[in-house]
């Protein structure tokens, strides 16, 4: 490359990246930060689970721009069963209580064999108005972040030690404790202290296994691990 | 009228006393009294541990005045009994071996320029506890005194089993955890106890009190449904 045309990229670059800055760190006409609060509903896996089963979450945000915000985002994932196959064990789970024998039907409000999962996700967002190319109050969002999924088991466990037992087997065969989260979807705020929205997030714990699946079958790995995400929420 | 105007009164201030109301009571009437006392439910083996808290003294009753001590009272059901004093708003109620597992009642009376003014009590009791493991097909359990409290949780609509071995038998008793006054379910000199469990406890956790008839005895628990 000749240093002319070198430097003409660097330039454009560098114009490119200050435009960019300049929009996502361009403060309120008032200069003050606002505050958000999210309700979402979720589904467990893409697409598949819309009318199936959903998970509740909330999120508090940090809007320091208009273009530029914080999250921390929390979700109550599931609540997963064990049950003992006979008096002398052994015991089997996590499952759904569908799944439980039907010789445990009617417990299921006092069922003491259990452990629930939560999602737990610091993210830094990326909001794009869409207003001007649209003509409608659209924004654009883009999430990442880190994302920690905690199983907690009930008190049980401590007096059940085959349960205890069971839910350590899972627990080691569950990868998805700390990963990486992406949400991309649209918000719509009609007002300039509501808005819904619709994203969906994926949650990778592997890289690697992430990969591999997308080079084999892309739309699939997207109906499986992605979560269509619907939120409401205010902005103060 | 003046009459009836005092007879409600004491009427009311007897009712409010009376009933169980005495934080009300001593509201009411800015006794000087602690409030929230608490007493311990069988949180420690050698002891009751009381906390309260000051009595407010901002009326004009107690303007200028503040609190010298607390004198805290107790007495076992059955049990030893004694009195002490504290500057802070905890004490700790010592518990002898043979005090365990009785109700203990235990009285906290603010002392102000000298004078006592107003109580207030609470219960509680100190208890010796092991936890009680539930092992897939039973285990079996040494009672090294005469007998042993333990912490369980039990699933509602389970049946638990304790076997003394023939002819070996014993008492097993169940109570809410947290609480040693009233029983779920008694059963007493049987070589086995079946239970099933048809309650929630306190949040599914329960004292189950062991006596074999014999020092010594060993007990299967088990589970089943």
């Amino acid at each position: 490359m000749r240093p002319i045309r070198a430097l003409a990229l660097i330039l454009a670059v560098s114009v490119t990246a200050q435009g960019l800055a300049a929009e996502i760190f361009s403060p309120w006409s008032d200069g003050r930060a606002r505050l958000g609060l999210d309700l979402s509903l979720g589904t467990p896996s893409g697409l598949k689970d819309v009318f199936r089963s959903a998970f509740p979450g909330v999120s508090l945000r940090y809007l320091a721009t208009r273009n530029f915000e914080f999250s921390l985002d929390y979700a109550y994932l599931e609540m997963s069963y064990y049950y003992p196959t006979s008096p002398s064990g052994p015991w089997a789970g996590p499952v759904p209580w569908s799944s439980v024998p039907a010789s445990f039907s009617g417990m299921r409000t006092d069922w003491l064999f259990y452990q629930t999962r939560h999602f737990l996700a610091p993210q830094a967002w990326y909001v794009g108005s869409l207003e001007e190319a649209l003509g409608l109050p659209l924004d654009l969002r883009v999430g990442l972040g880190p994302a920690l999924t905690l199983v907690v088991p009930s008190e049980a466990l401590k007096y059940y030690p085959s349960l205890a037992d069971a839910v350590a087997n899972f627990s080691s065969t569950f990868k998805a404790y700390l990963g990486l989260s992406f949400h991309a979807g649209l918000g719509w705020h009609p007002t300039d202290w509501f808005r819904l929205g619709a994203e969906y997030l994926f949650v990778v714990d592997s890289p690697f296994d992430v990969m591999t699946e997308l080079w084999r079958d892309p739309l699939g790995w997207v109906e499986r691990s992605g979560n269509l995400v619907l939120t409401a929420g205010v902005r103060l | 009228m003046k009459r009836i105007i005092v007879i409600v009164f004491f009427a009311v201030a007897a009712a409010l006393a009376l009933s169980g109301c005495a934080e009300i009571f001593n509201a009411v009437f800015d006794t000087g009294a602690p409030s929230g006392v608490s007493a311990s439910d069988g949180d420690n083996a050698n002891s009751v541990d009381v906390s309260w808290g000051a009595p407010n003294l901002s009326s004009e009753k107690w303007k200028g005045k503040r609190v010298d001590y607390y004198k805290v009272t107790w007495s076992f059901a059955g049990g030893s009994s004694g009195s002490g004093t504290a500057s802070s708003t905890s004490y700790s109620v010592p518990a002898l071996d043979s005090d365990r597992a009785k109700v203990c009642s235990v009285t906290v009376q603010t002392y102000i320029s000298g004078w006592g003014e107003g109580s207030a009590s609470d219960d509680g009791f100190a208890l010796l506890t092991e936890e009680l493991l539930w092992l897939d097909g039973g285990a079996l359990h040494t009672v090294a005194g005469s007998d042993v409290w333990y912490v369980t949780m039990l699933q509602r609509g389970f049946t638990y089993s304790f076997d003394f071995g023939a002819p070996g038998t014993g008492s097993v008793t169940f109570y809410d955890y947290k609480n040693i006054t009233t029983p779920e379910a008694a059963f007493s000199g049987l070589p086995r106890v079946d239970w099933l469990c048809n309650t929630t406890g306190n949040w599914y956790k329960y004292y189950v009190h062991v006596t074999p008839a014999s020092v010594g005895t060993s007990v299967t628990a088990s589970f089943g449904w």
